[in-house]
């Protein structure tokens, strides 16, 4: 799966740490969604949807075969 | 997101800690006094060595099972494949140790000498919820170690 979390932060020019302290979660797991380490749930990716205003399938992409 | 994990309070692991070094190095001593020294009668202590092994096994649950600072899924997630690194390693450690037990009484490479295979003994509860700390705090640490390249 790949994410445009990177992107969007950009976009909105907050770092790993602002984004995890709004969603309420660690910088880690900021950070390993991110890098492609961690799959988040459905309710942190919804969240995470929610926060920069966009739907989850702008932000979260299923690669080939999965 | 909030769900009970039956993880305890996050002073817990502070306190579990303290306790832990503190029963372990009094534990030493008091086997050495009650062993080597024999300062005390029998009865005492047994039940002063027993004390302390529960206050050592109890203070290790506290810093294995207490939460971290931010409790969030992703942590859950490294505590729960911990658990099951920990159960792999346990059962491989304690299927070595008999294997070399019971090959050791064909061929003799050590003394068969009781006092060595105490080492039998080393998988137990206090040793396995040690080596989940280590495991745990392990992938925890190597998951942190990336941040350091974000801004």
């Amino acid at each position: 799966m790949k994410n445009n979390i990177r992107v969007e932060r950009a976009i909105v020019k907050i770092s790993q740490q602002q984004l995890a302290d709004a969603i309420g979660v660690s910088r880690q797991t900021i950070n390993a969604i991110e890098l492609g380490k961690y799959v988040p749930s459905t309710i942190l990716s919804l969240k995470i949807a929610r926060y920069f205003g966009k739907p989850v399938e702008e932000i979260f992409q299923l690669e080939e075969g999965e | 997101m909030k769900k009970n994990n039956f993880l305890l309070p996050h002073c817990f692991q502070k306190i579990g800690w303290a306790l832990f070094i503190f029963s372990f190095i009094f534990l030493g001593a008091s086997l050495y006094a009650f062993n080597k020294l024999e300062l005390f009668d029998q009865n005492y202590s047994r039940y002063a060595t027993l004390i302390l092994y529960l206050i050592l096994i109890f203070s290790a649950l506290f810093v294995a099972f207490s939460k971290e600072k931010i409790e969030d899924e992703f942590i859950q997630n490294i505590r729960f494949t911990s658990i099951v690194i920990t159960a792999y390693v346990s059962f491989l450690i304690f299927m070595l140790l008999w294997i070399l037990y019971e090959f050791n009484h064909s061929f003799h490479f050590l003394p068969m000498d009781p006092k060595i295979w105490i080492y039998l003994r080393s998988i137990n509860p206090v040793t396995m919820f040690m080596l989940y700390v280590v495991i745990f705090q392990t992938r925890l640490f190597i998951s942190k170690r990336g941040l350091k390249n974000e801004e």
